[in-house]
């Protein structure tokens, strides 16, 4: 006759090891947990690789350049710009909106947690660097001089991003052709808004969105490119006026990203 | 020979609910397992596969254990007055534990995600029911 094991003690048991694993971790004395870590996240970047394969065979190389070449002509119209409106205020020491090389940490994507990978949008990304190389939560990741999100949970050897068109994701920002401020919100599925503008400001489709850099962004550096201006909506009656954006990276196809390290 | 193909599934799954689709299909590994096999180290499974879940996922750690072994509970309960060798009750129970998954952790697209979470948990449920049906009487787990 076979033996049955009683399952309410183990029950009881489990529970409780659940608990005390939980109340070590939120007091961060759980230790295992970077080994386990260094242990898994290589087998899913190998994974999320692999699984990358079919998507790039089918990219267009023509497509793959002109987006390339379009995302370096939109940097360097922000720069100019930047230029002339330093010039402009006369300042007497030249600032630019490239970030510094010794600043970028290089991250290899090792996740994108969405739907349908490739189809729908995801709105985290996983990358293959953590506290041990100086990553903190807070800090911007771009792609170019296009900001992609910013790290929002970091493990010893990965980040968890948060990206721009996360529903939870909002900076302030403002327009480059004609500096309306204003504040730039995800809405999720690959999209964000630009919000709070005032009517008196104008704005254009095509317009490009830089991040403004505020005292409370101090992570954040000025200048970076959010996305371009895809539709105005603007109500005369309303207060605010806003617009759909879109961003100038196919956050998916990229294998690779720069944190912006201190 | 149903352990090692039920490891790999519940490795796949694992993975492929971290880092490719924002669905918990983990819980359908759990489910499908608990239903057919009803054996008492269903409940070391779901703690580890919590821990690893929340290890991927950046949760608190000890979180989705605790969320595991609750659906377990449950399952427990109900498995008292009604059958659960079911498929529906698999599609159902997963959807249902899906959704409060997916809602209790904030991760989007909630209603597919519990769909493909069910789906998935009841392609497990088959795979396991035909090699468990496959073995010679003694054999079977």
């Amino acid at each position: 006759m076979e033996k049955r094991t009683p399952i309410l003690p183990l029950f009881i048991f489990f529970l409780i090891l659940s608990l005390g694993v939980f109340f070590l971790s939120q007091h961060q004395l759980l230790l295992g947990q970077g080994l386990l870590g260094n242990a898994l996240f290589p087998i899913e970047s190998l994974l999320y690789q692999t699984s990358r394969l079919p998507f790039t065979l089918g990219t267009n190389p023509e497509m793959k350049r002109l987006q390339a070449e379009n995302l370096q002509l939109k940097t360097q119209l922000v720069q100019m710009r930047k230029l002339q409106n330093d010039d402009k205020a006369l300042r007497d020491q030249f600032e630019t909106s490239s970030i510094p090389t010794h600043n970028l940490l290089p991250a290899q994507v090792i996740g994108l947690p969405s739907f349908v990978p490739g189809i729908t949008k995801a709105e985290e990304m996983l990358v293959d660097k953590g506290t041990s190389d100086s990553v903190e939560k807070g800090q911007p990741v771009v792609y170019k001089d296009s900001l992609i999100g910013i790290v929002g949970k970091v493990s010893d050897h990965a980040a968890k991003i948060t990206l721009i068109t996360n529903k939870s994701f909002s900076l302030t920002a403002q327009t480059n052709e004609t500096s309306a401020p204003g504040v730039v919100k995800g809405i999720g599925n690959g999209q964000m808004v630009l919000d709070n503008v005032v009517l008196s400001d104008t704005l254009h489709t095509g317009d490009t969105v830089i991040t403004k850099g505020d005292t409370g962004e101090k992570n954040i550096p000025e200048g970076l490119i959010v996305g371009k201006i895809v539709a105005v909506e603007k109500n005369p009656a309303a207060i605010f006026q806003g617009a759909n954006m879109q961003s100038l990276v196919s956050i998916e196809k990229l294998s690779e990203v720069f944190i912006i390290t201190h | 020979m149903e352990w090692l193909i039920f490891s790999l599934i519940t490795l796949l799954s694992l993975f492929i609910s971290t880092g490719f689709v924002a669905a918990p299909l983990t819980i359908g590994c759990i489910l499908a397992m608990l239903v057919l096999f009803k054996k008492s180290h269903v409940l070391l499974l779901a703690f580890i596969l919590g821990i690893l879940t929340d290890i991927l996922a950046f949760h608190t750690v000890g979180l989705t254990s605790l969320f595991f072994l609750g659906l377990l509970g449950a399952v427990f309960l109900y498995e008292r007055k009604f059958e659960i060798r079911t498929f529906q009750f698999v599609i159902v129970f997963s959807f249902l534990a899906s959704m409060l998954y997916s809602f209790l952790f904030h991760m989007p697209h909630i209603l597919l995600g519990s769909i493909a979470t069910a789906l998935w948990a009841s392609g497990i449920f088959f795979v396991l029911a035909v090699l468990d049906s496959h073995l010679p009487q003694k054999k079977r787990i």
